[in-house]
C-alpha cells in the first residue's frame, strides 16, 4: 500500500481540509465520523488505506495532521459533522498566531510548536506500511500557512529525504490583496518550496473565483472555491485510490512534470466545473470534457499563456471514459497546445474508474507552463518596491528574518522566474 | 479554545466614558448582560468571548468579566461607571483619586499620576497574567486633558518597560475647540503624542474636530454633545475589534498584532485615522441601509473620515478595510474596493496597499457595516493644526508656568515640540516619496524597477518648483533612525 499523509497548515489550509475530507469520505463510502456508510463502496475498492488508517473494523481515521496557530477554523471542524473523524492527537492548535508575518510563523511561533508537529507527523508515518509522500495545503500570503508551512516543509525534507512532498499553495491574488505584506510572505515561502518540495500546485483565489463564477452562473462563496481545490486534490490522487487502466502515482507525476530540478511549479484545472450542491449527476461527452479540462481560463493560477510554452502536462480522467475516445481527442489537444520545441512526448494520461461524487466523468490537468513566471514576477515587483523602501521590513527583522535573508529569498525566486522564462 | 486576549485600559474622563459605552455595546454583541456579566439561561456567550472577557474557572457558570482597567485622577466618571454598570466590572479595576489633574499633563505625568501608577500597573499586570495569550492592549484616552495625556503616557512607558513584547494600540481623542475649551489642550496633546510616537505600536487618532462635524452633518444633530461623539467612536472600536471577537470557519481572527503588521510600514509611521460606514443616524439604521458600493465609496471620501483632514488629497500608505455583516457580500465588496483602488492616491512603494478583514456577526446598530483604518499622510495636517495652536501659546509662554512648576523644563518642552515636528516631516517625506507612482513607467524604462530615486521623479516631471525641495528620501530617514 502506498499511503499519503496530508498536512493542513493555517486557516486557508484547514478550510481546504474541510472541503477535501468531506469529498474523500463520500468517495470512499464513509460517514463524517469515519464509520462505514456504504459497505459496497468500501468493498469495491481496497485502497482506503491510502488516505485512511483503519483503526478497527468499520472505523477509519484520516491520515492527516491539522495545524493552525489560530484556532477558528479547526474549532469549526472539531465542532461540526466531522468532530469524531480526526484523531485527537493529530490536531495541533496553539498559541497566538503569526499576525500575517512569515517571520513569526517560521521563527517565533514555529519554534514553539515544530517539535510537537514533527512528532505527530512521525507517529502518523509509523502507521503506514510504505509511505508515498505528503500533501500539504496552505496559503503563502498569510503568516501561519506561509511561515509555519515553510518550516514544516523544510523539516519534512530533512526527516524524509526520499518521500515526495506535494504542496497545494494558495498564492496572493493579482487584483486585491488580503494583506499588505503578502509579497514578503509569498517570496519567503516560495524560496522554501523551491528548495524543499517536489511539486507545488499554485492556486489563487481570484482565478478560483472566476472559474466558479463562470461555471456556476451565480456568485460563488468560499465553500465553492474550496470545493474546486478539493476536487483537484482528489483527482491528483484518484488513480492511487481507485482501480484503473492507467495508474499514476505521485512519483510518476513528478518524473513527468518536472523537466528541470526546481521548476516544479504547476497549475491545475478540473472539469466539468459544476456547483457542489447540484443534485443531478453531471454527464459530459468526452470531447467537451477534454476541451474544458485544457481550457486556459479553467486553470487555477494567473498564467501568462501568451508568452510561454508548455513544458509538460498530465491529464487524469475519471469515471465513464473510453480509452479510444481518450486517444482520439488527446492527440488533437496535444497538437493545439504550444509545447516547448524540445519536449517530444505527448500528454501523460491516467485513467481511474471512479468519478467524483455527482459526476459521470471528470478530467484533471496538471500543467507545467513557463508562463507561471508571471506569478513570480508580479510578486517580485511588489517585493522589490517595498523592500527598497524598507516598508514593513522592521516586522521581519524583529522576528529574526534579516534583510539579507529576505534578499536571498528574493534572489532565489528571481532566478526561478528567469529559469522559467529561459526554458521557453 | 485559545484566542488572543486583549485588555482595554481607559484613562481619564473621555477614555472612561468611551470605555463604558464600548463595553456596554460589546456585551450586547456577545449576549452578555451589561449589568451582571451573566448570560441568559447560563448559555455560552456568542463568539470568542474570551478575547475581551475573562472568567473564573474553566467552563464554569461564573460571570464574564471584561478585561478592563479604568483609571482616573478624579472620581466623578469612575463613580458614574460604578453606578451604572452593576456588577459587570471587577471593582478593583475601577480606580480613581480625588484631586484631578486640572487639565495639566505635568500633573498626570509627574505629580498625582506618578503616585497612582503603581496601583494601575498592578491591576494591568494582574489582567495580563490572567491572559492565555496576550494579544495586545488598547489604551483609550483623550490627549487634551491632564489625566488621559499624562497618566496615559506614563502607563504606556511603564508597560513598554516591563512587557515590551505586548503590542499597544493607543486610541487618542484629539481636542477641538468646538467641543471643549480647556485652554492648555495643545500643550497636553503635544506632550502625549510624543510618548505615543516613541513607544506605542500604533496610535489611532479620533479627532473631535471631525467628529463634531460628522455628528452634525451625517447624524443631523444640531449641537452634538460629547456623548454623540463617543457613540461614533464606539462604532469604530466595535468594528475594529469585531474580527478579534468573532472568528469562525470562513472569517478568520485578525489580531491586534496582525492589524499592526499591515498598517505600520515603518516603525515611526504609525499614526492612523479611521472611517466608518454607514453613517446612518443610529435611530434610522433599522429602516435604511446603504449598499456595499456606496459604503466603500463613503469610507474613502474626505467628509467621512474621523480626522479633520482630506485623506484623498494626501497619500494612503496602508489601509485596512474590515467588513461586518453578511458574508456573501465579500466578493462584491472586494470588487468595489478593487475598483476604487484605482482612484486612490496610493503609495507606489506599498503596491498591495490593503488588508481586508470580514466578520459574519453583525454589529449592534447596523446589519452591515465597515470600518476603514488608514495610515494616511494627511494626518500631518491634523498634527500641524495642534502644533500651530501650541506655538501660539508657547511663543508667549502662556500658561507655561503650570508645567514648569510641576518640574518640566523648557528644554524638555522644546524637544517634545521638535519631536512632533519631525513626525510631521516624516509623513511629508512619505507623501512625496509615494508620489513617484506617477512616473513609475518612466523609471522602469530607465533603470528597471529597482531603486528608483526621487530625482528620477523630478526629471520626468520637469517642474522647476519640485527641484527646490530637499532631496530627502525615505531611506535617509530610515538610516537616521538606525543611527
Amino acid at each position: 500500500m502506498r499511503e499519503i499523509l496530508s498536512i493542513h497548515v493555517g486557516q486557508c489550509g484547514n478550510q481546504i481540509a474541510d472541503s477535501f475530507w468531506r469529498l474523500i469520505l463520500k468517495e470512499h463510502g464513509l460517514h463524517e465520523s469515519g464509520a462505514v456508510k456504504d459497505s459496497t463502496l468500501v468493498k469495491a475498492n481496497t485502497n482506503q488505506e491510502v488516505f485512511f488508517h483503519k483503526v478497527r473494523e468499520g472505523k477509519y481515521v484520516p491520515r492527516a495532521v491539522l495545524v493552525d496557530l489560530e484556532p477558528g477554523v479547526i474549532a469549526r471542524i472539531e465542532s461540526g459533522e466531522m468532530s469524531e473523524l480526526f484523531d485527537e492527537g493529530s490536531i495541533i492548535r496553539k498559541l497566538p498566531g503569526a499576525a500575517n508575518n512569515w517571520a513569526r510563523g517560521y521563527n517565533v511561533e514555529g519554534e514553539r510548536v515544530i517539535d510537537q508537529i514533527m512528532n505527530t507527523i512521525d507517529s502518523a508515518v509509523e502507521k503506514t506500511k510504505s509511505l508515498q509522500g505528503f500533501l500539504i495545503t496552505h496559503s503563502i500570503g498569510g503568516g501561519s500557512g506561509s511561515g509555519l508551512g515553510s518550516l514544516i516543509i523544510e523539516r519534512l525534507r530533512q526527516a524524509y529525504p526520499k518521500k515526495k512532498i506535494f504542496t497545494f499553495s494558495v498564492v496572493p491574488s493579482p487584483l486585491i490583496s488580503d494583506a499588505a505584506v503578502e509579497p514578503y510572505n509569498a517570496i519567503l515561502s516560495l524560496q522554501k518550496i523551491r528548495e524543499n518540495a517536489d511539486c507545488a500546485i499554485l492556486l489563487d483565489n481570484e482565478a478560483l473565483f472566476r472559474i466558479a463564477k463562470t461555471r456556476l452562473q451565480r456568485s460563488p462563496n468560499y465553500m465553492d472555491l474550496n470545493h474546486i481545490v478539493a476536487l483537484i486534490m482528489s483527482s491528483v490522487t484518484a488513480s492511487l485510490r481507485f482501480p484503473g487502466r492507467l495508474n499514476t502515482d505521485l512519483g510518476e507525476f513528478v518524473t513527468n512534470l518536472v523537466p528541470f530540478p526546481g521548476n516544479h511549479f504547476l497549475t491545475a484545472s478540473f472539469a466539468p466545473m459544476r456547483s457542489a450542491q447540484s443534485e443531478a449527476v453531471v454527464r459530459t461527452n468526452f470531447a467537451d470534457l477534454a476541451r474544458e479540462t485544457f481550457s486556459e481560463d479553467n486553470f487555477t493560477a494567473a498564467i501568462d499563456w501568451a508568452n510561454g510554452v508548455y513544458l509538460s502536462a498530465c491529464a487524469l480522467f475519471r469515471g465513464d471514459v473510453k480509452a479510444k475516445e481518450v486517444d482520439e481527442n488527446m492527440a488533437a489537444i496535444r497538437k493545439s497546445l504550444n509545447f516547448a520545441s524540445y519536449v517530444p512526448t505527448g500528454i501523460k494520461i491516467g485513467l481511474a474508474e471512479t468519478a467524483p461524487e455527482g459526476f459521470a466523468s471528470s478530467g484533471l490537468a496538471l500543467v507545467n507552463h513557463t508562463g507561471i513566471a508571471m506569478v513570480f514576477e508580479r510578486l517580485l515587483q511588489q517585493f522589490d518596491i517595498m523592500f527598497d523602501n524598507h516598508a514593513y521590513t522592521h516586522w521581519y527583522e524583529g522576528a529574526g528574518v534579516s534583510r539579507s535573508w529576505m534578499q536571498s529569498a528574493r534572489d532565489t525566486v528571481a532566478e526561478l522566474a528567469q529559469s522559467y522564462r529561459d526554458a521557453g | 479554545m485559545k484566542v488572543n486576549n486583549t485588555i482595554v485600559v481607559s484613562v481619564g474622563q473621555a477614555g472612561n466614558q468611551i470605555a463604558a459605552s464600548f463595553w456596554k455595546t460589546i456585551c450586547q454583541e456577545h449576549n452578555i448582560d451589561p449589568l451582571t456579566g451573566q448570560t441568559t439561561d447560563g448559555k455560552l456567550p456568542r463568539g470568542n468571548w474570551s478575547s475581551f472577557f475573562s472568567q473564573l474557572g474553566e467552563g464554569g457558570t461564573g460571570s464574564y468579566v471584561p478585561r478592563a482597567v479604568m483609571c482616573d485622577l478624579e472620581p466623578s466618571v469612575i463613580d458614574e461607571v460604578k453606578e451604572k454598570s452593576g456588577s459587570l466590572f471587577n471593582p478593583a479595576n475601577l480606580m480613581s483619586r480625588s484631586e484631578g489633574a486640572g487639565g495639566n499633563f505635568a500633573v498626570g505625568y509627574l505629580g498625582e499620576g506618578r503616585e497612582m501608577l503603581p496601583q494601575v500597573m498592578a491591576r494591568i499586570n494582574s489582567e495580563l497574567d490572567r491572559c492565555d495569550n496576550v494579544g495586545g492592549l488598547i489604551l483609550l484616552h483623550s490627549t487634551g486633558g491632564g489625566t488621559g495625556s499624562g497618566l496615559g503616557a506614563l502607563i504606556v512607558e511603564a508597560i513598554k518597560e516591563s512587557r515590551p513584547e505586548v503590542p499597544i494600540l493607543s486610541c487618542a481623542i484629539l481636542p477641538s475647540p468646538q467641543v471643549s475649551s480647556v485652554v492648555t489642550e495643545p500643550y497636553n496633546t503635544i506632550f502625549a503624542l510624543n510618548t505615543m510616537r516613541r513607544l506605542a505600536d500604533a496610535c489611532l487618532i479620533f479627532d473631535n474636530e471631525a467628529l463634531f462635524e460628522l455628528a452634525h452633518r451625517k447624524w443631523s444633530i444640531e449641537n452634538p454633545t460629547v456623548d454623540d461623539l463617543n457613540l461614533l467612536i464606539t462604532e469604530v472600536l466595535c468594528g475594529l475589534t469585531a474580527s478579534m471577537r468573532f472568528s469562525g470557519f470562513l472569517t478568520v481572527e485578525i489580531s491586534l498584532r496582525e492589524l499592526l503588521t499591515n498598517l505600520v510600514p515603518q516603525p515611526s509611521l504609525h499614526f492612523l485615522m479611521c472611517a466608518f460606514a454607514p453613517l446612518t443616524p443610529p435611530d434610522r439604521s433599522k429602516f435604511e441601509e446603504m449598499n456595499i458600493e456606496d459604503m466603500i465609496k463613503s469610507l474613502f471620501s474626505n467628509d467621512s473620515v474621523f480626522a479633520a483632514c482630506s485623506p484623498m488629497e494626501g497619500r494612503f500608505l496602508s489601509t485596512a478595510v474590515l467588513y461586518r455583516g453578511v458574508m456573501e457580500d465579500k466578493p462584491q465588496a472586494d470588487a468595489a474596493l478593487a475598483a476604487i483602488k484605482e482612484t486612490l492616491p496610493l503609495t507606489y512603494w506599498i503596491p498591495t496597499a490593503f488588508k481586508i478583514g470580514y466578520v459574519e456577526q453583525a454589529g449592534a446598530s447596523h446589519r452591515k457595516s465597515m470600518v476603514m483604518l488608514a495610515n494616511n499622510t494627511e494626518i500631518s495636517r491634523v498634527l500641524d493644526r495642534i502644533c500651530h495652536n501650541f506655538d501660539k501659546l508657547w511663543q508667549r509662554k502662556a500658561f507655561a508656568n503650570w508645567y514648569l512648576n510641576e518640574g518640566m523644563s523648557e528644554q524638555q518642552i522644546n524637544d517634545m515640540r521638535a519631536s512632533v515636528q519631525e513626525l510631521i516631516q516624516l509623513y511629508q517625506v512619505a507623501e512625496e516619496s509615494g508620489a513617484k507612482t506617477i512616473v513609475k513607467d518612466e523609471v522602469r524604462q530607465d533603470s528597471g524597477y529597482r531603486g528608483p530615486t526621487l530625482s528620477a521623479g523630478t526629471d520626468a516631471g520637469g517642474s522647476p518648483g519640485a527641484d527646490s525641495k530637499p532631496q530627502v528620501s525615505l531611506r535617509d530617514l530610515v538610516d537616521r533612525r538606525n543611527r
